[in-house]
């Protein structure tokens, strides 16, 4: 889903404090925290900025701003330096020293995505394993975690967490999202069924990978009930894909090209094309693929809805009456 | 698809006949407008109605952001992409160029 916004982060320590043995009050952990984000920002290179971060938490390994400081060093790591093994070392380190709850949690959350980077599916599965029963892991947790073993093909980890995450509903969801985001009790139902779809597809995925075809299928069909589609019938889950596949596998190949097609034609995840076109030829496709798309799409294609809204100066607008000589782009967004 | 990146599509293609149109969809207003000052975006932006006039979840089906849609010249949608990743640009980009050759 959503990208993680990076904000700030990381450290330097003034004086002596890390030498002393009282613990940091929060007052000066805070202007620890302080000092090190202005040199996180003001640093040359991205080793300074690790050399920041491993610094702070040297002298503050459990506070408030753990978390944050080592996703920002993991992020430096993996993606500036291309050390994503180091950036396991470093979760794993600074996690060990932790004791605080919430802090270990989360950081066992950080530590099961450098694994996935890593491809070490039996490590991986170890420290899913040791997060499996916290009861503190909410929706975004779990998926993310089954999502990691799915990567590594952990799959017995994947179907444990994508259980768990399945279980989401409207308390649930309410906690962990910010307040006013689902006005009326259909925008909650909506947005909750949309979730168990999407935890509901990783699941089926696993039970498919263990054997458990017609589980599978099975729950594909119930997360196909709940998933809410887009206006030209294409999922914001990986729901299609998976449910193709099995299909597929299973001899079921015009089921497969039904699933995929809205998908494939209007999404444009490279996963669904490729399984729409093995269903395709599956079930007597022929020529060029490419060709297929083009036309399906026109054949399929429905206009616009039209609508009214007003813009920032509060003027009311026709969208038909916005719309472009030969292509426009209708986009959904919010500022973040 | 971020904004400033369709800001310089839009900027490269206008000429040749392509829009765009963004709909805030959780009336943020305040955020919003900063958004799109902040970062000189000159296309059309909309805001999104409550209840019978909400536009976005109810009459086209989008629930994760940014979700955006691509229309021919007849004001059919023909591509939708959901998400954004490093890559989005040049997909959509291909897209547009498609339909301005082929409209």
């Amino acid at each position: 889903m959503r990208k993680l916004l990076i904000s700030v982060a990381a450290v330097a320590v003034l004086g002596t404090w890390g030498c002393t043995r009282a613990p940091a009050t929060p007052e000066q952990v805070e202007a620890a925290y302080k000092v090190a984000q202005e040199a996180w920002d003001a640093a040359p290179t991205p080793e300074t900025k690790i050399t920041i971060a491993k610094e702070f938490l040297a002298k503050h390994p459990d506070t408030k701003y753990t978390v944050r400081v080592v996703r920002e060093a993991m992020n430096v790591l993996s993606e500036e330096l291309g050390k994503p093994g180091e950036a396991e070392t470093l979760v794993r380190a600074v996690r060990a020293k932790v004791k605080d709850p919430v802090t270990r949690r989360r950081l066992g959350v950080a530590h099961v995505g450098a694994l996935a980077t890593l491809k070490n599916g039996a490590q991986l599965a170890q420290v899913a394993a040791t997060l499996g029963a916290d009861p503190g892991l909410d929706f975004y947790d779990q998926v993310s975690i089954a999502e990691a073993a799915i990567a590594v093909e952990a799959w017995d980890t994947a179907l444990t967490f994508a259980t768990e995450a399945a279980g989401i509903d409207g308390e649930k969801l309410k906690a962990i999202s910010p307040a006013g985001r689902y006005p009326t009790p259909a925008d909650l139902e909506r947005a909750v069924n949309k979730r168990k779809a999407w935890a509901l597809a990783d699941k089926g995925w696993a039970e498919f990978k263990l054997g458990r075809t017609e589980d599978a299928l099975e729950t594909f069909e119930v997360a196909s009930t709940l998933d809410s589609r887009q206006i030209m019938g294409n999922s914001e889950t990986s729901l299609p894909v998976y449910r193709g596949r099995t299909l597929l596998a299973a001899g079921k190949a015009a089921e497969a090209v039904e699933v995929l097609v809205a998908s494939a034609l209007y999404g444009d995840e490279k996963d669904a094309r490729a399984a729409l076109e093995q269903a395709w030829r599956a079930q007597g496709g022929q020529g060029s693929f490419d060709d297929y798309l083009w036309s399906e799409r026109q054949r399929r294609a429905i206009p616009a809805p039209d609508f009214t809204l007003p813009d920032y100066e509060g003027t009311p607008h026709r969208f038909a009456s916005l719309r472009a000589a030969e292509v426009t782009l209708l986009t959904f967004w919010f500022p973040t | 698809m971020e904004l400033p990146r369709i800001e310089e599509l839009y900027q490269k293609y206008r000429d040749k006949g392509f829009g765009v149109v963004a709909v805030e969809a959780l009336r943020d207003t305040e955020r919003a407008r900063k958004f799109i000052a902040d970062k000189k975006l000159t296309f059309a932006f909309l805001e999104n109605g409550t209840g019978a006039d909400e536009v976005v979840a109810r009459v086209y089906g989008v629930g994760g952001f940014p979700s955006s849609f691509l229309l021919d010249s007849n004001g059919k949608i023909i591509f939708s992409h959901y998400g954004f990743e490093v890559g989005d640009e040049e997909k959509l980009e291909a897209e547009i160029r498609k339909l301005i050759e082929k409209g």
